[in-house]
């Protein structure tokens, strides 16, 4: 399997030049992007809610239990545990990729609408689907894949600033979890 | 032309639309709070059997003999409603909390649906808290034990601190959608050797649409900020929704007797073994020591706070002296500033 960073440059590159080719004035092109567009993402929303579907209906209760490193530039400096079940945490993620859809419809719309960018739109038929396509959680329960590995839950998050990673190691569970760091009114 | 004239003129249909709006408006607030208020008053037709033969009074008033189920709740607000029990062996009283959602506002209804599709954890739902507090509330040893649903888990753990002094441990003991949060292997056995009468309404399929959580303990819920907060109190935990069929409303009345009946258990319990009672004293010392450190840093920051405020008042007083008079003060100072470097050298 290829390194998803990588194919998504290529796909970037490549349809780059193709769009160089396509006259976007026609309007029947135009219309066919937007069309395009707009099954894309219709794609992608069928996609997670198949995945949530698949998720309740699966209903497993497994108890998840992961220590979760404080999130940065929040103030926090004790990291927490956060007691789940596998089907807590699917949907959860789902929730999470359906939020980046949203961020990503919402920037496409400013860039089409208001700045009348319309190369962009070609692009973001084909990224967003690949990405959805590839999340570990539609891998699972689409695919079927058995999550070990890669796929093994808590997943990997590839950090920014340099935030710990997600210990799921007995010691620091067993630390964490009688930490006494509930029941605090957040006003 | 006349009023009357223009009137009849005059394009009415954006008031009339907005008339329309007020109307539907106020249409649907009724409704909602209607479904609201409906909501507590099944829960208390159905629960209603157990509180009467529990206990001497049920509801706000000594002696209500009504019927109608409104009269035994304390409204407060369309979203909040509470009722009350008192009168038994061993039961100081009961108080049953109602949290609804705000149905008689659909505006914000549909708006904290919208934003709960986008924020993770935050899932406006009813909630009914039932908190059982014992007469004599240091009768029962201190321990925490809980039966948690799994569906909800790591909110419960979040907004209870108690929850968070606990350790997560499945078991066969309980249906899959449970599980316990305990402090220890022999308060988990000895709690469901004791409560009989609940792990037997435990089993009844359906119960995870009935029952959020099942807690006994000593700690409070919010996050203790004082000493006094962590003294032992044991109070008994019951977090139910709301049944939608008659079997459930069955189902969550059965679990509240048991959870009433357990606190003649509870009392009657022997102590804990040594070992056991040292484990749970290890918890609540270690509790201790962290909100003891808080406390500490809050005082030396206000004392650093008050340091700084003095100076700068000495500050302010010495600004305000003739010129004369603060070179008299600025050679004192510097006089006793030689001397003790004297008296060092000297030592020295």
């Amino acid at each position: 399997m290829v390194n998803p960073a990588v194919s998504n440059l290529v796909i970037m590159l490549v349809m780059m030049q193709v769009s160089k080719k396509i006259d976007f004035e026609d309007s029947t092109v135009l219309l066919g992007v937007r069309a395009l567009y707009l099954a894309s993402n219709a794609l992608i929303f069928g996609l997670y809610f198949y995945t949530r579907f698949q998720i309740n209906k699966k209903n497993d209760l497994t108890t998840l239990k992961y220590v979760e490193p404080p999130a940065p530039m929040s103030g926090q400096t004790e990291s927490k545990l956060v007691t789940t079940t596998i089907k807590e945490y699917d949907l959860g993620q789902v929730t999470s990729a359906m939020k980046g859809v949203f961020q990503g419809i919402a920037m496409m719309a400013f860039m089409h609408l208001y700045m009348k960018y319309t190369n962009p739109l070609l692009i973001q038929s084909i990224l967003p689907v690949k990405s959805a396509i590839e999340q570990n959680i539609v891998q699972i329960h689409v695919f079927g894949k058995p999550a070990a590995g890669n796929l093994k839950r808590p997943f990997k998050v590839a950090s920014m600033f340099g935030a710990g990673d997600v210990k799921t190691d007995k010691k620091a569970i067993s630390e964490a979890e009688v930490s006494g760091a509930g029941g605090v009114k957040e006003d | 032309m006349g009023p009357l004239q223009r009137a009849r003129v005059y394009d009415w249909s954006k008031e009339f639309l907005i008339v329309l709006s007020i109307m539907g408006y106020v249409v649907l607030h009724f409704l909602g709070l209607r479904v609201n208020q409906g909501k507590v008053s099944s829960w208390i037709k159905a629960h209603l059997d157990v509180l009467q033969t529990q206990f001497y009074q049920v509801g706000p008033k000594p002696n209500i003999t009504s019927t109608k189920s409104i009269d035994y709740i304390v409204t407060d607000g369309a979203t909040a409603y509470n009722t009350y029990a008192t009168g038994r062996v061993n039961v100081s009283h009961v108080l049953a909390k109602f949290r609804l959602l705000g149905r008689q506002n659909f505006i914000t209804l549909s708006m904290e649906y919208f934003t709960s599709i986008f924020l993770q954890g935050f899932n406006p739902r009813d909630q009914i808290d039932v908190v059982i507090t014992p007469s004599d509330p240091a009768a029962i040893d201190p321990f925490v034990f809980a039966v948690v649903n799994k569906e909800n888990m790591s909110r419960s753990r979040d907004q209870n601190y108690f929850l968070s002094i606990t350790r997560t441990v499945d078991s066969d003991k309980l249906p899959p959608s449970f599980t316990f949060m305990t402090e220890s292997a022999e308060v988990t056995d000895t709690v469901v050797e004791l409560a009989k009468e609940f792990f037997q309404a435990l089993e009844t399929p359906g119960v995870e649409k009935v029952l959020e959580y099942f807690a006994i303990t000593d700690q409070q819920p919010t996050a203790p900020l004082s000493l006094k907060d962590l003294e032992p109190k044991t109070k008994l935990y019951l977090s139910l929704k709301f049944p939608s069929n008659k079997e459930q409303s069955e189902l969550s009345a059965r679990i509240l007797n048991s959870a009433i009946n357990l606190v003649d258990i509870l009392v009657a319990k022997k102590t804990w073994r040594p070992e056991v009672a040292k484990k749970i004293k290890a918890t609540r010392d270690a509790e201790i020591k962290k909100v003891q450190k808080a406390l500490d840093l809050i005082k030396a920051e206000e004392l650093a706070q008050k340091k700084t405020e003095a100076l700068r008042e000495k500050k302010a007083a010495l600004a305000k002296l003739s010129p004369e008079e603060q070179k008299k003060l600025d050679q004192k100072s510097k006089e006793k500033e030689q001397r003790k470097l004297r008296s060092k050298q000297i030592r020295r």
